[in-house]
């Protein structure tokens, strides 16, 4: 004789069976003493089972569990937060690279731009140095000074210019000052005092005398002056020594 | 936790609504989820794990995935045999982790479980029952996990079998089958311990 099987045993226990498999367990079970031994045990085991009863958790659990979560969710808000503000990086980064490589380009434009500008500047000699001996100055560097320079228009450059290089933009500057107020003819120095061409050494208050450009050139002083030329090329009256006298040099009133 | 229960019935609360509640940053609503399943969960824990502290440690991994992840329930399953099935796996996912624990398992030197006291039973009556429950506890640990589960499941939680097929993700016939082994292996090592 068959067993029943213990997964119909168990079943029947549990009432999960159709009504046609419960009558023929129990006609079965009416017949065979081992499965019925067998369906007490079980049943012995699942009363068993269910007298073992609810447990209440232990007491620390919920703040436990509540305080873990809290905090939990903190953190992943945190972290949420950071994920957005990277997802709003990443998305920014498409704007931020062509912008700063527009940026770079044109810091690199204008410095080259400045660059070319300031190599150009350093070719003209438009710097004088006022403390060179005039006969440091060659005799080929005067027309090309005096080509370059437009006095008339700035009212200073003239006479035997000195080319200077000085890569500093400080000099530089300082120079550009300089040359507008002071100049040296023939190995002469002359500064701009109250619209006065002064030569070096001479006290505008010291007493002169007036001669005009155009009888310069034939008067007493004549082999006392420099270039008359580039005297003039200065655009305003030049006080100087000639000899032991103080001269004014003045524009032509007529 | 009958406070809970009673809140749920009275605030009218059904799963989705606490669940909603929850993902809106209602934190009364995961309290609330908690006290109403924390009894559940335990239960369940001690049973698999056959250890107090164990079983706690699990029921709040349980809860912080609840927690974590409570959006994702849609409500097509009770929200209770969603928690069922979230601690379901964290038990297995303990149990193939923790070697110690199965190790401790198999020697059967599991912590004693406390049972709460029958009022209406004398101290010898006490003392009966709690060697009893502690026998069953025993034979219960000692059990394939897959039996423990079923078997758990059915005779303490008393899940129906279609509702053990859904925690577990399984066929009913399976389940038929692991209820059936189990308690069977219950039997014979319970049988066996009394001889």
């Amino acid at each position: 004789m068959s067993h029943a099987p213990v997964e119909m045993l168990s079943s029947y226990l549990d009432g999960e069976l159709s009504r046609e498999r419960r009558l023929r367990v129990e006609r079965h079970l009416q017949g065979c003493e081992e499965c019925r031994h067998r369906l007490e045990g079980l049943h012995r085991v699942v009363q068993r089972l269910e007298g073992l009863g609810r447990i209440s958790p232990i007491p620390y659990l919920e703040q436990q569990v509540l305080q873990s979560a809290a905090t939990r969710e903190q953190e992943e808000s945190l972290r949420d937060r950071l994920e957005r503000g990277a997802g709003r990086l990443h998305i920014e980064r498409w704007v931020w690279l062509p912008t700063f490589g527009l940026v770079v380009a044109l810091v690199t434009i204008i410095y080259l731009f400045s660059w070319a500008l300031q190599s150009q500047n350093q070719g003209l000699p438009v710097v004088l140095d006022v403390e060179s001996p005039a006969s440091e100055v060659s005799e080929e560097d005067t027309p090309v000074a005096l080509e370059r320079a437009s006095p008339l228009a700035e009212g200073s450059r003239a006479g035997s210019l000195q080319p200077k290089r000085d890569d500093s933009m400080h000099a530089n500057s300082a120079d550009a000052a300089l040359r507008s107020r002071a100049t040296e003819i023939d190995g002469r120095f002359f500064e701009l005092q109250n619209g006065v061409w002064v030569e070096q050494g001479v006290d505008l208050r010291e007493p002169s005398i007036s001669l005009e450009f155009s009888e310069a050139a034939s008067s007493e002083w004549r082999d006392e002056l420099p270039s008359l030329t580039e005297l003039e090329l200065l655009g305003g009256p030049v006080r100087l020594r000639a000899g032991d006298q103080l001269v004014q040099l003045e524009f032509d009133r007529r | 936790m009958k406070a809970a229960v009673l809140m749920a019935e009275v605030t009218g609360d059904t799963d989705l609504e606490l669940v909603e509640r929850h993902r809106y940053g209602d934190q009364a609503a995961f309290e609330q989820i908690y006290r109403l399943h924390a009894e559940m969960v335990f239960n369940l824990a001690l049973r698999m794990t056959g250890d107090a502290e164990e079983a706690a440690d699990v029921s709040q991994e349980t809860f912080l995935r609840v927690h974590r992840y409570c959006g994702r329930f849609r409500g097509r399953s009770s929200l209770k045999t969603w928690i069922y099935r979230v601690a379901v796996n964290c038990c297995r996912s303990r149990f193939r982790r923790n070697q110690t624990w199965r190790t401790r398992i198999l020697s059967g030197s599991l912590e004693r479980v406390e049972q709460v006291p029958d009022v209406r039973r004398g101290p010898e009556d006490h003392t009966l029952a709690r060697d009893c429950a502690e026998a069953v506890s025993q034979a219960l640990s000692r059990l394939p996990e897959p039996f423990r589960e079923a078997v758990v499941l059915r005779d303490l939680e008393g899940l129906s079998y279609e509702e053990i097929a859904r925690v577990v993700g399984i066929r009913i016939g399976t389940v038929r089958s692991r209820i059936a082994r189990g308690r069977d292996r219950l039997r014979i090592l319970l049988e066996s311990s009394e001889s």
